[in-house]
């Protein structure tokens, strides 16, 4: 019997397959044009794999929905079972993805809710992936009914994740957190957030940091002209070096969120490994490719779908950006989520900085650890694939580089974790391997041109609605959140930064 | 209980592996609906979901790692030429082919008519006896000129019914073929016409290849699965061939629990008859007249189901490991998942050793990439005088290796003599006399259909305006609308009959 994930699948091609066009497989898409569901073809062509798809009325349209296919063809092997919700809120009906919410044929349960308390925005971000109409703001009431129905649907949650429009601009937002913090099954509350209430509020970091919610800080470079083009008019720059030093010092732990733009910064991506390696605050690093949806979608159009960011495009940056600090091999697909969502690294401290895991780890082999989440799960199966691999270096450190290094580290990393002398509580070991374990994610959302129904049907961020539903979040941006009752009103006025 | 650790405690992993999506066809009302492909069991699932008749659940695959295995084949696309029909309700309902199709047709299967001597319980086509379709030899040249303008080199076509033998014309329809250019020239039959030697002796002469579906040795089985006792009668036929030295494929339709306990006789029986050359092993398909209604249980299941690595498995088992599943390679011109191919050189000194294994696989599948069977070309000659050097340096590299060694030597000789250029047709008649062939080809019915493997179908039935439609979308879709071989009353009658077995 095979085992899933396969480390090293093996291809064979034919001398001329590098040459030609390849069909691969069927996938079903959305037609740009009328976003009605329609056949694909996903096809390979120098290197790289398409997305071709044929509506009846609008004729043929092509995306580019991976850079490189070797990676994509391994990440098609790299999988591990879904898991199931305790309930769902749709019935399977029309099918997908027409029956959101979830349905019963869906794949994953929601590893990663994200909840918008409103849809005020004090930026007009020209890559916005949602479209804000300023008129809502979340009432207690729709919050508490959102986390009983998690609670309902999950039983416990690792993290969820309050976002908007700008959700510190929502009025009541420290009585919504305080909400999400108190629910005792939720272990971790993270806030979405263009930061600029950060910068300009200092205290508002302190309080963050006193409970100990987490940020994800939109940052998609650290230098300007990169930045006003996905970000609109202002000095975003300032405002981004504010809201770090205000976050570090307040002690938040924090994400950096990096949307990558084809031509626009992603020559930026060694910009942003190099403050996750050099900031002890900031946990992880997420980049995220341009999706072209919502707002966004609209003002970038037309954007060329044949030549946009995927995730292998930021894996390859990082390896060429990063001065030798990451490879491609270093990087893995989730397999959690489909394999074509997600991909993922994580980093082990050293004396003088960090190591990737899979230069002395086979993560494959250690499967529980790959998640979907901020930082590592520092549970029986990271302490055994620890342990295991502690023993393993014992004999081979001096072929692997910098072996005895890492292999300090992980004795370091086990000591400090699961010390002898006592058992630690699981959240406590979470705190101290934050502090070890630094993580670099990449999420590829999709867009009309990239949507696929394969792909939606495993997905495992879900945006929570206050009817109950959750979301899979691509299906919620391309298809739902233009028809949500929610915004059905009038759009209210912006109050936009520098404006 | 500490939440950060609990999710494993109150949510429950899937038993199944989520693979990805496709599109099948509802088994109930045929319409095309999406099919979530699960790994389960170490087996491969459909699950379908119908808006109209709800969830379905096929088994479409016996082995996980088999279905991995031939998806790491990767291998470039030949578009279709010519006029392509429109995409108006999506594969596989625009077929013609359509402009979504990905491969061109490489054989082509022409039903010269739907007349049959036989009424097989396993028939997956439709046939009438009343007022038969004939192909006109008029209708046929069309086809063939619209089959030339459509490939710079046609390899290879095949004629098929109903019984390509009822048709009066047959022996000029394949002289047509063959003034127009065409190598190899296929009649699959059931051999009931053959037993007249004389007629047998007429194909001959033309040079026909016979196709000759032989499914059990058992008179049996053969009554369950034909409804009719031939068993007796195809051993004379074979006969005959091997007296005209026929180039013959032998052609059962494995059928779970009924005749797969043959398919190592039948592979014996390929090893030892001189002119049979290869073996063509199709796993059983439920559609046409019989197919629908056979082995179909209540709950819809079929017992008589089998699939490509069931038959590697039987073949290993009957040749104690001399073939392996790793032996069979797919073909480059089609879906990795519809063919599973494996050459056996046949050894000077006696027994047989597969090519994958003096060639490796990725040579293996490099020599079907021009044609469906091998066609002893350059390629194919440069790459035995790589695998003679390699063995000369290295003779424990590969099984037998010394009596590969002279084998191929011999083989090497006779088809490319020093200084003489033989034709393509006579390299390929001492090339099978040589080697030996085990196709296993997968059709497909509405509950395993996976529209993947439709778009990339390079056997096709050609009509003389010029179309052709995949085979499979045919059997499922096409042919029971087409009055030449359907008669709409006679086919309602047919699926109203009980359920055989």
């Amino acid at each position: 019997m095979i085992k899933l994930p396969i480390a090293e699948p093996s291809f064979i091609r034919t001398p001329d397959a590098n040459a030609r066009e390849v069909f691969h497989s069927f996938s079903r898409g959305l037609c740009p044009s009328c976003k009605r569901p329609v056949d694909g073809v996903r096809v390979i062509r120098d290197g790289k794999v398409y997305l071709r798809k044929q509506c009846p009325s609008h004729g043929q349209s092509e995306a580019l929905i991976s850079g490189d296919v070797d990676w994509f063809l391994r990440s098609l092997t790299f999988i591990k079972a879904g898991s199931i919700p305790l309930s769902y809120s749709t019935p399977v009906d029309r099918g997908c993805p027409n029956d959101c919410g979830l349905c019963p044929d869906h794949e994953q349960h929601s590893c990663l809710p994200i909840i918008e308390i409103t849809n005020h925005c004090n930026l007009e971000c020209p890559i916005c992936i949602v479209q804000n109409k300023h008129n809502y703001e979340m009432s207690v009431e729709e919050l508490g009914k959102i986390l009983d129905g998690l609670v309902a649907k999950e039983g416990v949650l690792e993290t969820i994740n309050l976002s908007g429009g700008e959700p510190t601009m929502h009025p009541q937002f420290f009585q919504l957190l305080d909400m999400a913090v108190a629910k005792k099954e939720i272990a971790r509350v993270s806030i979405s957030t263009n930061g600029l209430r950060c910068a300009s509020d200092p205290e508002f970091c302190v309080e963050l940091a006193k409970r100990g919610v987490y940020v994800s800080l939109q940052l998609d470079a650290l230098s300007n002209p990169a930045l006003r083009v996905l970000r609109g008019t202002g000095d975003h720059r300032a405002a981004r070096e504010r809201a770090l030093d205000n976050l570090e010092r307040a002690g938040v732990r924090t994400t950096i969120v990096s949307t990558v733009a084809k031509g626009v910064n992603d020559d930026k991506i060694g910009e942003c490994v190099e403050l996750l390696y050099s900031r002890d605050f900031i946990l992880s690093l997420m980049f995220q490719p341009a999706a072209f949806t919502g707002y966004g979608g609209a003002h970038f159009a037309p954007h060329n779908p044949l030549d946009v960011m995927t995730i292998p495009d930021v894996v390859r940056a990082a390896d060429q950006q990063s001065g030798g600090k990451l490879k491609k091999s270093d990087f893995l697909p989730l397999p959690c989520s489909h394999p074509s969502c997600f991909a993922l690294t994580y980093l082990l401290r050293t004396e003088d900085g960090f190591v990737p895991f899979p230069r002395f780890l086979e993560l494959e082999r250690y499967m529980d650890i790959l998640a979907n989440r901020g930082t590592i799960r520092p549970d029986e199966s990271f302490e055994g694939a620890i342990r295991d691999t502690i023993d393993d270096m014992w004999t081979s450190a001096a072929q692997v580089p910098d072996g005895a290094k890492i292999l300090a580290s992980l004795k370091r990393t086990i000591h400090l974790m699961y010390p002898e002398e006592r058992a630690l509580e699981l959240e406590e070991r979470l705190r101290i391997g934050e502090g070890l374990v630094k993580t670099i994610f990449v999420h590829a959302f999709m867009d009309v041109h990239t949507f696929e129904v394969d792909r939606i049907k495993k997905c495992c961020t879900h945006y929570a609605l206050p009817d109950g539903r959750l979301m899979p979040g691509c299906a919620y941006n391309n298809l739902y959140r233009d028809r949500d009752p929610r915004y059905a009103g009038e759009t209210g006025t912006p109050r936009i930064w520098t404006k | 209980m500490n939440p950060v650790c609990a999710p494993c405690v109150t949510r429950q992993p899937t038993s199944h592996l989520y693979y990805g999506t496709t599109k099948s066809l509802c088994s109930t009302c045929k319409r095309s609906v999406d099919a979530k492909i699960h790994f389960e069991d170490d087996k491969v699932w459909f699950h379908k979901y119908c808006p109209e008749h709800g969830h379905e659940r096929r088994q479409v695959c016996s082995s996980v790692d088999w279905y991995l295995d031939a998806l790491s084949f990767v291998a470039p696309s030949t578009p279709p030429r010519g006029e392509l029909k429109p995409v108006k309700q999506g594969c596989p309902f625009d077929c013609g082919p359509c402009k979504s199709h990905q491969q061109k047709v490489y054989l082509p299967v022409i039903p010269i008519t739907s007349a049959c001597n036989l009424d097989c319980p396993i028939c997956y086509t439709i046939n009438k006896n009343d007022d038969p379709h004939m192909l006109s030899k008029e209708s046929f040249a069309r086809i063939l000129e619209h089959l030339k303008a459509q490939h710079d080199e046609l390899d290879i076509i095949n004629f098929t019914g109903g019984e390509p033998t009822m048709h009066p014309e047959l022996p000029e329809l394949l002289r047509m073929s063959r003034a127009a250019g065409i190598r190899r020239l296929t009649v699959s039959t059931n051999g009931i016409r053959l037993r007249d030697e004389a007629y047998a002796k007429q194909l001959a002469d033309v040079d026909a290849r016979i196709v000759l579906s032989l499914d059990t040795f058992r008179e049996d089985i053969d009554q369950v699965m034909l409804g009719a006792r031939t068993v007796k009668l195809k051993l004379e036929v074979l006969d005959h061939l091997e007296k005209y030295d026929v180039t013959t494929t032998i052609l059962p339709a494995v059928a779970a629990g009924l005749n797969d306990a043959d398919v190592g006789p039948l592979f014996d029986l390929m090893l030892k008859r001189p002119n049979v050359c290869s073996l063509e092993l199709h796993t059983m398909t439920f559609t046409g007249q019989g197919g629908v209604g056979f082995s179909k249980a209540e709950d819809g299941e079929r017992s008589a189901r089998i699939s490509i690595p069931d038959l590697h498995e039987l073949l290993r088992n009957h040749t104690g490991g001399r073939i392996e599943p790793k032996d069979f390679v797919p073909s480059p011109l089609a879906h990795p998942h519809c063919y599973s191919i494996c050459y056996v050189l046949m050894l000077d000194g006696g027994g047989f050793v597969p090519f994958v294994r003096f060639l490796g696989r990725a040579k293996m599948y490099d020599l079907l990439s021009e044609s469906i069977y091998i066609q002893p070309r350059e390629k194919i000659e440069t790459m035995l005088r790589e695998a003679i050097d390699e063995l000369w340096a290295n003779p424990e590299s590969c099984v037998e290796g010394e009596a590969v060694l002279a084998t191929l030597r011999g083989l090497i000789d006779r088809m490319f003599p020093p200084g003489i250029v033989l034709s393509l047709e006579e390299r390929q008649r001492i090339a099978e006399r040589a080697s030996k062939a085990v196709y296993i080809h997968s059709h497909m019915d509405e509950e395993t259909f996976d529209v993947a493997r439709i778009m990339k179908c390079s056997v096709g039935v050609p009509e003389e305006d010029g179309s052709n439609i995949p085979t499979c979308s045919y059997n499922i879709l096409y042919r029971e609308k087409d009055t030449r071989f359907a008669d709409p009353v006679q086919l309602k009658e047919r699926r109203a009959l009980p359920i055989v077995r």
